[in-house]
């Protein structure tokens, strides 16, 4: 925590040091540091609010100080032109006063930087708890977790063999150590209901090597991760404080897991998440048997690099010994690889969040060049204020100091609103991730963390931002002679019009760029809306058990429990059908079977295609609205002793019976008990279990009947909202095994939504930012409009008394509009092309290059200058010549 | 051209003169300096770093402080850190600064708007 908050810091302090002259610089730039650190370390030791007004004194003094350092009287001859910290109460007088003087100003200005700054501060908070998070385990950069996958890359990325691993565990040089875990779902009894707590198997050695130790109690002893050796058990800190009401005499204490007697040894540090959900840890124990087996993928490595180890140096050793492996074992690892991955990978957040950060940056440029254009014009009305101050002897380092003062005061009022309203706002942005879907490679988010580095954050964004919109006006200010400006009123208005029309041109120019990204983000949400999962997503009501082997020691038991239960299922009323599988779409699990098909030359068990194991009863399809593309659904005549059946799914006709109709062929099937001859009965179409965007895989559909499953996954299809049923759908089970667990009782509409969420809020945020920009943009245009008609009144009031009509006075102000407009969007386009490229990766079907979302966002902005330029020119279009003469 | 009269250079800016005071008794880094005249004024004058830096700029302008080139024996302190110490030169405008105020503080004295031995 410390550390990075030290780094960004700092580094934002050197990025500050760059507003002194490079003379000075070069010459102190080090020691100014050095100092920035030493006072910074004491502040920090003081607390939080001497840590805020180290960082406000420090911010304003590098301010302050570059630009006394740059407007010094070369050489200095006498005296110092230095600015000492007395008077600094004195300007905030000032300040506040003149700020108070300008209430609507003011508060223009405030809300516009709460608006940027808050928008800000949000997306921070998300980047700090997802991206920037800390693991919990100490030099968690040398941590990796290791997968197996195929050299091309089919399949995806799988547990890891039991006999690969303790075959190259020996020969890796790379790992200090390397644990082992499974997967382990418990029901824990006793002590209240009955409860399924999600939990894993660990190896003695895993907490070393994560390099945490249990928070109460101790961790695993080798002889307890022996088959037959004493059942512990550590418990996560959450089920601790939610069953055992964080009762530290748990113990020594047994409790009941899936029917057996375990004795608690330790309870995890509230932080500690590996894997992320799970509450319960027991010992690994693998059997001899377990440990040889050369085709079940079990096993979850993490491993420790040694110190110096690069994560590219132990992936190429680990590559290696793969193909040791597969020259060894041909049959079994031919094509197969391991691959390394860091552990607490962010997956498929991270490209979405840094382009929203990008983003709302954007959105705060915009503001700040609407602040500083407001201050710009506002400082021009107070030319002679500041020229009396100036021929009153008021240096210039003193005006600046004041002028800096008030933009750094106004920055921290929007700043502080900003943050208060991200604070508010905190559990909002928690439904960019989804909670019961487990396979979108999307981290478990539970809470986002607006604490005091989300807070250093926004003060840090708000001292910059006072900076960047201050020192603009400041320093013309500082340029244009003070006493020059007490002869005349209206001359120097050239430049400073020429600056308010670059001001907005940028604007525009980042409007466009943010729009332009926006609106490729809408088109890529409505290209995945538009995909249809496969299955009917409304009016379905699902739920998941798991038979505890303990309790269901046998197939019979399994095969009784699912005939008892479908009945009382559909006698719920308002249930239209009751189906079960093993593995419900977009619930995370999965699960694969090798197969080869009757009549085609043996293939070795490396070469074998696999396909996607579900299992089925013949009312599922109906409940999930799954559509039969040929061929038949199985019947309740498909059971233990008749004919083995399978149907499959359209993407696995298409890959392996290419212009071929599978119906009627036998496929042998390799599960665990033996090879198994199926005929193809049906083909069924594909189902999107894995979210829209991503491809569905080839499945093999067994009949319930003919493969019981323990895993069981309830779909009932209802007549009316299928949420009210859910008391029901538990009860049904109950009255079938009132010991059974009933979890993820949710509805299929609801997981959809889940599935899609991440992206439907990122294309909000980014809409949302796209719409602030063009209302900043807007008002920007008009500010300046309005200004740049009121300087030329009399000018105006000439062009009239000389004939000119008032369409052609307001074409006049019109034109100024579009000369902006048009350069904005030219500058924007160009920046758009080379920066959109950068949203590839989260583009759905649409080409960061698209034309046509181009030409969009440039439609869009003429007619926003258009609507922003009607007042201005309406103004100009009614100057009376008689006035606007007389006015001067 | 480097004023050789101290007195071109009266009066001293507080910070000046307290930066002086406190290289008197020996050469000091950036953050010693900081500390020190904060321990004198009891806390009440912290100076920040561009404020410290560019007043050692004008310093070194002016010969009134020089860079010292000794550092502290390695693992005592951070051997980057760049060193100061006050110039003769530097010595005689301290004194003639402390002999101003001296004067000042005496007609303050004689006028009972201080108290204490006159």
């Amino acid at each position: 925590m410390i550390d990075t908050r030290r780094t960004i810091g700092e580094r934002f302090y050197r990025r500050l040091l760059a507003l002194f002259p490079p003379a000075f610089r070069h010459r102190f730039a080090a020691d100014l540091v050095e100092l920035f650190r030493d006072k910074r370390r004491a502040a920090a030791a003081r607390g939080r609010l001497a840590l805020a007004a180290f960082w406000i004194g420090v911010v304003a003094d590098a301010a302050v100080s570059a630009l006394a350092e740059r407007f010094r009287r070369q050489p200095a001859a006498t005296g110092t032109r230095s600015l000492s910290m007395q008077g600094f109460s004195q300007d905030l007088r000032y300040a506040i006063r003149m700020i108070m003087r300008r209430p609507a100003l003011s508060i223009v200005i405030v809300l516009t930087l709460a608006l940027g700054i808050g928008a800000n501060t949000a997306i921070f908070s998300l980047v700090n708890t997802v991206l920037l998070r800390q693991l919990p385990y100490p030099d968690a950069d040398r941590l990796v977790a290791i997968w197996e996958r195929q050299l091309d890359q089919s399949g995806g990325e799988r547990p890891v063999r039991p006999a690969n691993f303790f075959e190259w565990r020996g020969r890796s040089t790379s790992f200090e150590d390397v644990a082992w875990s499974r997967f382990g779902n418990f029901i824990l009894t006793g002590d209240g209901e009955p409860e399924s707590v999600p939990g894993y198997r660990f190896s003695a050695n895993m907490l070393d090597v994560l390099g945490v130790q249990p928070a109460l109690g101790r961790g695993f002893r080798a002889d307890e991760d022996t088959p037959g050796g004493p059942r512990v058990a550590i418990l996560g800190d959450k089920l601790w404080r939610r069953r055992y009401a964080a009762d530290p005499g748990i113990l020594g204490r047994s409790i009941t897991l899936s029917g057996d007697s375990y004795t608690v040894i330790g309870v995890m540090p509230p932080d500690f998440k590996h894997p992320e959900r799970a509450e319960i840890w027991t010992p690994v124990a693998l059997s001899q048997e377990e440990a040889a087996s050369r085709t079940r993928t079990v096993l979850r490595l993490i491993g420790r690099l040694k110190s110096g180890i690069s994560h590219d140096v132990a992936q190429a050793e680990i590559a290696g010994l793969y193909r040791e492996l597969a020259e060894r074992y041909p049959d079994l690892n031919k094509g197969l690889t391991a691959s390394l991955e860091r552990v607490g990978s962010t997956g498929d957040a991270k490209p979405l969040l840094l382009i929203l950060f990008a983003g709302v940056g954007f959105v705060l440029l915009i503001a700040c060049a609407n602040v500083a254009n407001l201050l710009l014009a506002d400082a021009a009305a107070r030319r002679r204020e500041l020229a009396v101050r100036g021929a009153l002897g008021a240096r210039r380092s003193r005006v600046v100091r004041q002028l800096l003062t008030e933009s750094l005061l106004l920055a921290l009022a929007g700043g502080a609103l900003g943050a208060f309203v991200t604070w508010w706002m905190r559990d909002g942005l928690i439904v960019l991730f989804p909670s019961n879907i487990a396979n979108l490679n999307l981290p478990l988010v539970e809470r986002i963390d607006v604490g005091p580095g989300v807070f250093v954050f926004a003060l840090l964004v708000s001292l910059s931002t006072g900076l960047v919109f201050g020192l603009l006006p400041a320093w013309q200010a500082v340029r244009s002679n003070l006493q020059g400006a007490l002869k005349d009123d209206s001359r120097g208005g050239s430049r400073s019009r020429r600056t308010h029309a670059v001001l907005v041109v940028a604007e525009v120019a980042l409007s466009v760029v943010l729009l332009a990204g926006a609106l490729l983000m809408v088109q890529s949400f409505v290209h995945v809306q538009r995909l249809q999962f496969g299955f009917d997503v409304d009016h379905v009501l699902t739920g998941r058990v798991i038979l505890p082997d303990h309790r269901y020691s046998d197939v019979a038991k399994v095969e009784r429990f699912a005939r008892d239960l479908i009945p009382r299922l559909q006698a719920i009323p308002g249930v239209e059908a009751a189906g079960l599988t093993n593995f419900l779409p977009l619930s995370g699990w999965s699960g694969g079977t090798p197969f080869s098909i009757e009549g085609q030359p043996p293939l070795t068990r490396a070469e074998q295609p696999s396909a996607g194991y579900q299992v089925a009863t013949e009312t599922y399809f109906r409940a999930m609205g799954i559509r039969l593309v040929s061929g038949r659904i199985f019947t309740d005549r498909d059971r233990q002793n008749a004919p083995p059946v399978v149907a499959i799914n359209e993407t696995l006709a298409r890959r392996y019976w290419p212009g071929r109709n599978p119906v009627g062929t036998r496929v042998v099937v390799d599960f665990r008990s033996g090879p198994v001859v199926h005929e193809v009965v049906g083909i069924v179409a594909d189902v999107k279990a894995f979210g829209l965007e991503e491809p569905a895989t080839g499945e093999m559909y067994f009949s319930y009947w003919q493969q019981p499953d323990w895993v069981i996954g309830i779909a009932l299809r209802t007549a009316r909202d299928p949420s009210l049923l859910a008391r029901q759908l538990r009860e049904a089970v109950w009255s079938v095994d009132r010991e059974q667990p009933v979890t993820h009782v949710l509805t299929m509409s609801g997981l959809a939504a889940e599935s899609i969420a991440f992206r439907r809020m990122g294309m909000l945020l980014a809409g949302g930012f796209g719409v602030l920009a063009l209302t900043l943009a807007a008002i920007g245009i008009y500010g300046v409009l309005s200004y740049s008609v009121s300087r030329r009144t009399r000018e105006i009031g000439v062009r009239v008394a000389l004939g000119a009509t008032s369409r052609e006075v307001a074409a006049l102000v019109v034109r100024e509009s579009l000369t902006m407009t048009a350069v904005g969007i030219v500058v924007g386009l160009a920046a758009a092309a080379g920066l959109t490229r950068f949203l590839a990766s989260i583009l759905f079907e649409v080409q960061p290059g698209d034309p046509r979302t181009y030409a969009a966002a440039g439609v869009i902005l003429v007619a926003v200058a258009f609507v922003a330029t009607w007042l201005p020119a309406r103004r100009a279009a009614s100057v009376d010549p008689l006035v606007a003469l007389r006015a001067e | 051209m480097k004023p050789l009269d101290p007195e071109t250079l009266l009066p001293l800016k507080p910070v000046v003169f307290q930066v002086l005071l406190s290289l008197v008794d020996g050469e000091r880094h950036g953050y010693g300096i900081v500390q020190q005249i904060a321990e004198r004024s009891s806390a009440r004058m912290q100076i920040e770093p561009g404020n410290l830096y560019r007043t050692l700029r004008f310093m070194l302008d002016e010969a009134l402080i020089e860079e010292s080139d000794r550092r502290p024996p390695p693992g005592e302190d951070d051997e980057r850190r760049r060193y100061y110490r006050i110039t003769r030169f530097g010595s005689s405008v301290a004194s003639a600064e402390a002999a101003r105020l001296a004067e000042l503080v005496a007609d303050a004295r004689a006028r009972k708007l201080l108290k204490g031995r006159a």
